[in-house]
């Protein structure tokens, strides 16, 4: 029997073309566990091994991006409140 | 933030200890010191004070017993150090590579060369380096092994103001483990906030506006990360070659000569969020605003034309 005109194969097919679609289309996953693995590499190895990275090109997840998580925006305030913040950030002249 | 420099609290939530909260501002680190913490220790805030006079005995360019001045003055030689500074080149050498060098540690014979050697707070206290001591310094060669670390003969160190944005983190991470629910640290401006506000649902952190002062440019909101703003505005001086600042564009040794006066990093921590503030006070100073949402940051800086130029996703804290 032909493996295009076998249901099974076929639908077998159609189910392994669904796992590589998924796959192509987690690519991004994959690349952040890649990213992660490096960036797991890197901090565990000697700061000597620091090389400048070119912050133009840098993306999330990438070594020059290795350091730090992202500040937690809050919610949204609602419309018309009038903050009086807890602190002022200035220049520190550090 | 109240400005003044005595210890005060109020109780903002029920009657256990929790609601508490303790505001302190004092001086420390060539500037003023705040930290407010919710619940903890009643002495917490002063535990936090004692920390910080630990930090900065440790990373004073100024004070001759510091590890950073025995680090310049090594010549090549490996020093011991205490793990705090060990955190310090470490984070100085990453906020050098993220930056793509924009950040530059070892500007300080530059700095000095421009007139700056004097501590601000007390003009007695001096900076000195050896006569080796030079720029651009090899920050890819310095070693670190445990407690030991060495920098290549001729680089100097300066803690500078991400000094004050690590020693921020330090103290928050320091008021959690003592028992605070929530904590801010600001350093000479540089904020760092954690854990449970003193009210409602945010930390709430005013951005100064250069141009007006005693104004806001803004007010960005946030649960938890750093604020951080640089400024050529401060630490300004005249030498030998004319009127200088602070910021030394690793570009060319010398105060950076660009359209931006202030530049503000909302970011995770306080250290990443200084270091990236230098890259709005290099030759680009659209670098900053553009790059800032794809290194986990956002950005709001202020050109001399007093125009606001904010990165796409800053809005994301207002």
């Amino acid at each position: 029997m032909s493996p295009t005109t076998d249901r099974h194969t076929l639908r077998r097919s159609r189910a392994l073309r669904s796992k590589i679609t998924t796959a192509i289309l987690s690519g991004g996953a994959v690349l952040a566990l890649v990213a992660g693995m490096a960036t797991h590499a890197t901090d565990n190895s000697s700061a000597r091994t620091a090389t400048p990275a070119d912050p133009d090109s840098a993306a999330p997840g990438t070594s020059a991006d290795r350091w730090a998580p992202a500040a937690v925006p809050a919610p949204s305030a609602p419309r018309g409140t009038v903050t009086v913040p807890h602190a002022t950030s200035r220049g520190s002249g550090g | 933030m109240p400005p003044d420099s005595k210890t005060f609290e109020h109780r903002d939530r029920g009657s256990s200890t929790a609601g508490i909260v303790r505001h302190d501002r004092r001086p420390a680190m060539g500037g003023t010191t705040a930290i407010a913490v919710v619940g903890g220790p009643s002495d917490l805030a002063d535990l936090c004070f004692a920390r910080l006079a630990e930090i900065e005995q440790a990373w004073s360019r100024f004070l001759d017993t510091s590890d950073v001045w025995r680090l310049n003055w090594a010549q090549g030689r490996p020093v011991r150090v205490r793990p705090d500074t060990v955190r310090l080149v470490t984070e100085l050498i990453r906020a050098w590579a993220v930056t793509g060098g924009a950040f530059d540690p070892t500007t300080l014979p530059q700095l000095i060369a421009a007139g700056y050697a004097a501590s601000c707070t007390d003009p007695t206290r001096r900076t000195t380096l050896p006569d080796t001591a030079t720029w651009p310094g090899a920050v890819s060669e310095i070693d670190i092994a445990g407690l030991e670390v060495r920098l290549p003969r001729g680089t100097t160190l300066d803690p500078g103001g991400l000094g004050k944005g690590l020693a921020a983190d330090m103290l928050t991470e320091f008021a959690l483990d003592h028992g605070a629910e929530g904590v801010l640290a600001e350093i000479g401006g540089d904020l760092v906030v954690a854990g449970t506000p003193p009210d409602g649902d945010a930390w709430t952190v005013g951005i100064d506006d250069p141009f007006t002062p005693g104004t806001l440019v803004t007010v960005v909101r946030l649960t938890a990360g750093a604020v951080a703003t640089s400024s050529r505005l401060v630490r300004v001086w005249t030498g030998s070659k004319g009127r200088a600042h602070h910021l030394i564009d690793p570009a060319t040794g010398i105060s950076a000569r660009t359209s931006t006066v202030t530049a503000t990093v909302v970011a995770g921590n306080g250290a990443r969020a200084e270091a990236l503030t230098k890259l709005a006070f290099t030759g680009e100073p659209d670098r900053l605003v553009r790059r800032a949402p794809h290194l986990s940051a956002a950005a709001l800086v202020l050109t001399a034309d007093r125009q606001q130029h904010r990165s796409v996703n800053w809005n994301e804290f207002e």
